[in-house]
C-alpha cells in the first residue's frame, strides 16, 4: 500500500515535468549535440573533416577570441551587479501599496525593454555623438574642455554599451522582483513593523531571504543575456573601434556568417562559452548557499 | 521626516521614469517626423505622420505580419505557460535527485548561443517537412527552460502547508496545481506571461531562417524589411516599430494589475 | 478541477488550430502543397493591391500555354533588386513567375549560408543574390551548390573585373548584375570657392586631393567624412591600383603591398587632419552629405541614390574619376560593391531559372535600358552601354552625362582576384587600426594583422 502510494507520487512528479522536458530535449539538445560533433571538425563551409580537439586548441592562440571574451566578461562584471541592485531597489520602492502613481512609474520603467533597438540605437548615437547632447552638456558644465568621440574611443565606447544595457534591462529585471515580492505574505511585514524594525532591517531580514531564489534566477539570466549579447553592440558600435567592444556572441556570428564560415570553430567557441556559464553558475549557487 | 523620505523616493522614481520613457517618447515623436529630422535628432512632433503611415503600409504588408506574430505569440505564450509552470512546480514539490539533474540539464540548454543551433535545427525542421509553417516556430518555443526556471524559483516561496492541507482534504495532485497553486501564483503567471509574450513577439533569428515566404513573415521581419532599403526612411520605419511595440505594452499593462493584487486566495 | 486544465489545453489547441486556417498545413505533410498555397495567396494579394501587378498577372495567364514555372528568388531591397526582377519578367517570353522573397541584406546572406550548410535540397530557392565580395566565399564553402553559367552566358559581354569576382577554381558562376563603379562625387560650389575647377578634379592624385582639403578648410568646408572604424575606402583605393588585401593564392598581401601601405598612410593623415567630418555610422555619414557638411564623397556609384536625396543641392554636384595612388599600376578607376545573381544547382526549378536569368540579366539590352532609364540601376552588361538612357544629362549633376561617364570608367576598372577572404582581411586590418592611429609603426602593425588574418582563415 505504502509502496503503491510512493510509486504514484513518483509517477505524478515525473508526469508533470515530462512534456516540457521532452520539448527542450528534442528541440534544444538534439541540435546542441549535433553542434558538439560539429565542434570536432575543421574546414570551411560544407568542406568539413574530423580533427579532434583542433578547434579547441586553436582558441588558445586566437587573439580575437580572448579579446571578445574579455570584453564580454567585463560587461558582465560591471553591468550585472549594478542592474540587479537597481532593479531590486526600484521593485522594493514600487512594492509599497501606499505609494501613489506606482502604476505610472512601473509602466515607465518597463518601457525601455520594449523600445525597439533600431530606434534607441539611433537616439543613443545621437546623444553620444561628437556634437551630441551629452558632449554639449559636459562642455557647458565645464567638466571637459574638448568634445569626446564616445563611440570611437575604446573606454568610452565600452561605457556607452554598459549604460545602454543598464538602461534597457533594468525594467525587465524589475518585473522578476516585483512578481516575487507579491508572493511574500504581507502579514510578515506587519509583524516586523510591530517589532519596531525599520526599512533596512525588514529589507535584510525578511525581503532578501525570501527573494534569494529570485536573485539567483536573475543573476543567472543576466549572465546568460550578457554572454549572448549581440544586437546592442552591432547597432551601437559594430564592435569597434578595432575589436574594443566586440562580444563573444558577435564573434561566433562573424565566424559563422560574416567570414567564410568556420562552423566547427564557431561551435567550439560556443561550447567554451557554455562551459564558462556553467562554472560561473555553480560558483553563484555556491555563494548563495554559503549565505543562507 | 516621513514627508522628506517620501519626497526623495518620488523624486528618484520620477527621475528613473523620465530617463526610461525618453527614448520611447522619441520613438513616438519619430513616427511624425521625416527621415532627415529623425537622424538629426529632432525632439518635437512633426507633420509627416500620415505620409509615414501610408509609406509603411505600402512597402510592407504590416497587417499580415502583425496577425502572424499575434497568432504565434498567443499560442506560444499559452502553451509554454501551461507546460513550463507544471514542470517548474513539480521540480520543487516533487523534488528528487533525478529531477535536480534534469533541471540543470534543461537550464544549460539556454546558454548555448542560438547561432550555433541554427544549422542543425534548420536541417531537423526541413526533414520533418515543417519549414515555412508556424509549427516550426511554435514547437521549439513550447519548452522554455527559462520559464521552467522562473516557476521553479517562485515556487520555492510557496507555502508547503497549503499543499499538505489540500492533500489531507483528498485533492489529487493535478487538482492541487490547477485549483490552489495556479490561482495563488497569479502575479508569477502574469510576469511569466509578459516574458513569454515578449520573447515570442521579438523572436528574430529563427523565424527569419525557418519561414520561407514573405506572406508568413512576422512583425520583426517585416520591420527589418522596412529598414533594409539602401536609404532607410526612418519616419516609415518608426511607424512599423511603434506598431510592433504596442502589443507588448498592452500585454504589460493588462497583466501588471496582478502585481497589485498579490497573492490571491492565500489561506492564511 | 481537471476540467479546467482540460479547458486550458483545449483553448491552447484551438489557437494552434486556428493557424491551420491561415496557410499552414497538417504536420508532416511536406512543403510542396504549402508552397502552392502560398503562391496562390500572393497572387491574389498582388492582384488586388497594385495595378501594374494585376496587368502582369493577366498577361501571364494569357500567354500561358503550358505549366507556369515558379522561380523563387531570395534578395534584398525590393525597390532595386525586386524592381529589376519584375522588369526581367516582362522581357522574358517563357512562362515563369518570380516569387521574390525580400530580406534585409545581412539576413539574406545569413539565410543562404544556413540553408546551404544544412545540406538539404527540399527547401532551396532557385536564385539568390550575393554581394560580389562575399561570392567567392560561398563558392568555396559549398562545392556543387551553385550552377556554373559558362554554358549559357558569354562572360566577355560583362565588365572584365566582374568575372574574376564570380569565379572559383577557374569556373565562372553567377549572372553579373549591378556595378559599384567608383566615383569621386563632389560639390561644384565648394571646390570653386577653394579655387579648383572641374578640370582639376578629373585626374586627381591623393596628394592633390588632400591639398584640396586644406584649402576647403580655409573656406569653412570639410573635405569628406572619416570613420576610423570603417576601411571601405581601402577597397576603392586598392582596386584602382590593381591590388587587393590578398594575393592570387588568397594569402594576406599586407607587408609588401605598397598600395595598402599608402592607404594606411592616407588614413592616418585624415585622422590627424582638421578637414574631415568624423562620423561613426551610416546615418551620420548620410547626414553629413545631405546636410552640406562635406565637399566630396568617394564611393561606388550606388551612393548617388543617397546624394540625390538632398534635393536642395540639385545642380551643385558632379562626379569625377577617383584619385590615383602614387604606386605603380595606379589608375583613376575602381569599384566598390555590386552584386550578382546565382542559380542553385539542386533547386526545384534550377534549369528554368538559369534560362530565365541568362536571357534577361545575361542578354537583354532592353532590360538594362529600362532599369537605367527608370530607376538609375546600372548593370555591368557591356552591350547595353550604348543604349539611349546613358546619354541623358542629369539635372541634379548640373547637366553632366553621369551615366555615360560611369559606363566609360566601368570598362577600365582593373580586375583583381578578390579571393574568398576579403572580410577576414578587413577585420584583421581594422583590429590593428587603433594601434596604428595611436602612432604605431606601420610594418609592425601590418605584421600583427597578418598573424590575425592567418588565425581567422584557418
Amino acid at each position: 500500500m505504502l509502496k503503491k502510494e510512493k510509486n504514484r507520487y513518483w509517477l505524478t512528479g515525473w508526469s508533470m515535468v515530462v512534456i516540457a522536458a521532452a520539448f527542450v530535449l528534442l528541440f534544444s539538445y538534439v541540435p546542441m549535440i549535433q553542434a558538439f560533433f560539429l565542434s570536432l571538425k575543421t574546414g570551411k563551409g560544407a568542406n568539413l573533416r574530423f580533427a579532434g580537439l583542433a578547434n579547441y586548441a586553436r582558441m588558445l592562440n586566437d587573439k580575437v577570441f580572448w579579446t571578445t571574451l574579455g570584453n564580454t566578461l567585463l560587461y558582465a562584471a560591471i553591468q550585472i551587479p549594478v542592474m540587479i541592485l537597481l532593479s531590486l531597489l526600484i521593485a522594493v520602492l514600487l512594492n509599497d501599496p501606499k505609494l501613489r502613481l506606482r502604476s505610472f512609474y512601473r509602466t515607465c520603467i518597463f518601457l525601455p525593454c520594449v523600445t525597439s533597438l533600431v530606434s534607441y540605437s539611433i537616439l543613443f548615437k545621437n546623444l553620444f555623438a561628437v556634437d551630441g547632447l551629452v558632449n554639449q552638456l559636459l562642455l557647458k558644465l565645464g567638466i571637459i574642455d574638448t568634445a569626446i568621440s564616445f563611440v570611437l574611443t575604446d573606454g568610452w565606447a565600452k561605457a556607452v554599451i554598459i549604460i545602454a544595457l543598464i538602461w534597457r534591462y533594468t525594467g525587465y529585471f524589475m518585473i522578476f522582483f516585483l512578481s516575487a515580492l507579491q508572493n511574500i505574505d504581507q502579514s510578515v511585514y506587519e509583524a516586523a513593523k510591530l517589532d519596531g524594525s525599520n526599512f533596512l532591517q525588514t529589507f535584510f531580514r525578511i525581503t532578501m531571504p525570501m527573494l534569494r531564489p529570485i536573485v539567483f534566477l536573475t543573476s543567472v539570466m543576466a549572465l546568460n543575456n550578457t554572454l549572448q549579447l549581440f544586437d546592442e553592440v552591432v547597432n551601437l558600435t559594430n564592435g569597434g573601434p578595432g575589436n574594443a567592444t566586440r562580444t563573444i556572441s558577435q564573434y561566433i556570428y562573424d565566424l559563422s556568417f560574416n567570414f567564410v564560415p568556420s562552423y566547427g570553430y564557431a561551435a567550439a567557441v560556443s561550447y567554451v562559452v557554455l562551459l564558462l556559464v556553467v562554472i560561473l553558475t555553480i560558483i553563484q549557487k555556491g555563494i548563495g548557499r554559503e549565505k543562507s | 521626516m516621513k514627508v522628506i523620505r517620501s519626497f526623495f523616493k518620488n523624486l528618484f522614481l520620477m527621475l528613473v521614469s523620465l530617463i526610461s520613457i525618453f527614448p520611447f517618447y522619441w520613438m513616438v515623436v519619430g513616427m511624425t517626423n521625416d527621415s532627415k529630422d529623425i537622424t538629426m535628432g529632432k525632439l518635437t512632433f512633426g507633420s509627416s505622420l500620415v505620409a509615414n503611415i501610408s509609406n509603411a503600409f505600402e512597402k510592407a504588408d504590416l497587417w499580415r505580419a502583425f496577425f502572424n506574430s499575434a497568432v504565434l505569440a498567443i499560442a506560444i505564450t499559452l502553451l509554454s505557460l501551461l507546460f513550463c509552470s507544471v514542470a517548474g512546480y513539480a521540480f520543487v514539490v516533487f523534488r528528487g535527485k533525478g529531477k535536480e539533474i534534469l533541471f540543470m540539464v534543461l537550464i544549460a540548454s539556454m546558454m548555448v548561443p542560438f547561432a550555433t543551433k541554427l544549422i542543425p535545427m534548420f536541417r531537423m525542421f526541413s526533414n520533418m517537412g515543417l519549414l515555412n509553417s508556424f509549427w516550426a516556430i511554435i514547437l521549439p518555443a513550447v519548452g522554455a527552460p527559462f520559464l521552467i526556471f522562473f516557476f521553479r524559483q517562485n515556487t520555492e516561496a510557496f507555502p508547503r502547508e497549503t499543499i499538505e492541507a489540500a492533500r489531507v482534504d483528498g485533492c489529487g495532485e493535478y487538482q492541487i496545481f490547477a485549483r490552489i497553486y495556479a490561482p495563488m501564483m497569479k502575479s508569477t503567471y502574469a510576469a511569466a506571461g509578459i516574458f513569454a509574450f515578449m520573447a515570442s513577439w521579438n523572436n528574430y533569428m529563427w523565424p527569419l531562417i525557418a519561414l520561407q515566404s514573405n506572406a508568413k513573415f512576422t512583425m520583426p521581419l517585416a520591420v527589418a524589411n522596412l529598414a533594409a532599403d539602401f536609404n532607410p526612411d526612418y519616419g516609415m520605419i518608426m511607424v512599423g516599430i511603434v506598431m510592433s511595440t504596442i502589443p507588448t505594452v498592452i500585454v504589460f499593462f493588462c497583466l501588471q494589475k496582478a502585481f497589485v493584487e498579490g497573492m490571491v486566495g492565500s489561506v492564511k | 478541477m481537471k476540467k479546467r486544465l482540460v479547458a486550458l489545453i483545449m483553448m491552447a489547441m484551438l489557437v494552434a488550430g486556428a493557424m491551420t486556417g491561415c496557410g499552414s498545413n497538417e504536420t508532416g505533410k511536406g512543403t510542396e502543397a504549402e508552397k502552392a498555397d502560398i503562391g496562390k495567396q500572393e497572387e491574389i494579394q498582388a492582384g488586388t493591391e497594385t495595378e501594374p501587378a494585376k496587368e502582369t498577372a493577366v498577361e501571364e495567364t494569357q500567354t500561358a500555354s503550358g505549366e507556369e514555372t515558379e522561380i523563387t528568388v531570395w534578395a534584398w531591397d525590393a525597390a532595386f533588386n525586386g524592381y529589376a526582377l519584375e522588369e526581367a519578367q516582362k522581357v522574358y517570353d517563357g512562362n515563369v513567375k518570380v516569387n521574390f522573397v525580400e530580406m534585409a541584406k545581412a539576413d539574406c546572406l545569413q539565410k543562404i549560408h544556413t540553408t546551404l550548410a544544412s545540406g538539404v535540397t527540399d527547401d532551396l530557392p532557385d536564385v539568390v543574390l550575393i554581394s560580389d565580395l562575399n561570392a567567392p566565399g560561398y563558392l568555396m564553402s559549398y562545392p556543387g551548390a551553385f550552377r556554373p553559367m559558362e554554358d549559357l552566358l558569354n562572360y566577355d559581354d560583362f565588365a572584365g573585373y566582374k568575372k574574376s569576382m564570380l569565379s572559383y577554381d577557374g569556373t565562372a558562376y553567377g549572372i553579373p548584375f549591378d556595378t559599384g563603379v567608383a566615383g569621386l562625387f563632389y560639390r561644384t560650389d565648394y571646390i570653386e570657392e577653394a579655387g579648383y575647377t572641374a578640370e582639376d578634379m578629373k585626374n586627381l592624385t591623393w596628394g592633390k586631393y588632400l591639398e584640396l582639403g586644406e584649402k576647403l578648410k580655409e573656406k569653412g568646408h570639410m573635405l569628406q567624412t572619416y570613420n576610423p572604424n570603417d576601411i571601405a575606402e581601402f577597397q576603392i583605393m586598392l582596386q584602382s591600383a590593381g591590388k587587393w588585401f590578398t594575393d592570387e593564392n588568397g594569402s594576406a598581401d599586407f607587408k609588401n603591398n605598397e598600395a595598402l601601405k599608402e592607404c594606411f598612410e592616407i588614413f592616418r593623415t585624415l585622422n590627424e587632419s582638421d578637414y574631415v567630418k568624423v562620423v561613426s555610422d551610416w546615418t551620420e555619414f548620410a547626414g553629413a552629405i545631405n546636410g552640406g557638411d562635406v565637399a566630396c564623397v568617394l564611393r561606388g556609384s550606388w551612393i548617388s541614390s543617397t546624394i540625390i536625396q538632398g534635393e536642395d543641392q540639385s545642380g551643385k554636384w558632379a562626379v569625377a574619376p577617383v584619385p590615383a595612388l602614387s604606386v605603380s599600376g595606379a589608375t583613376n578607376y575602381s569599384n566598390q560593391g555590386g552584386s550578382s545573381w546565382f542559380v542553385l544547382a539542386n533547386s526545384k526549378n534550377s534549369e528554368a531559372a538559369a534560362d530565365f536569368m541568362a536571357k534577361t540579366f545575361g542578354g537583354s539590352t532592353e532590360l538594362y535600358n529600362t532599369l537605367l532609364g527608370e530607376k538609375n540601376i546600372m548593370g555591368t552588361y557591356l552591350p547595353a552601354s550604348s543604349v539611349e538612357a546613358y546619354s541623358a544629362g542629369s539635372d541634379f549633376y548640373g547637366g553632366q552625362t553621369v551615366n555615360a561617364d560611369l559606363a566609360q570608367w566601368l570598362g577600365k576598372i582593373p580586375a583583381v582576384a578578390t579571393g574568398a577572404f576579403s572580410a577576414e582581411a578587413q577585420s584583421a586590418l581594422l583590429g590593428v587600426m587603433p594601434e596604428y592611429l595611436a602612432g604605431g609603426d606601420l610594418d609592425t602593425v601590418l605584421e600583427e594583422a597578418a598573424t590575425q588574418f592567418e588565425q581567422l582563415i584557418q
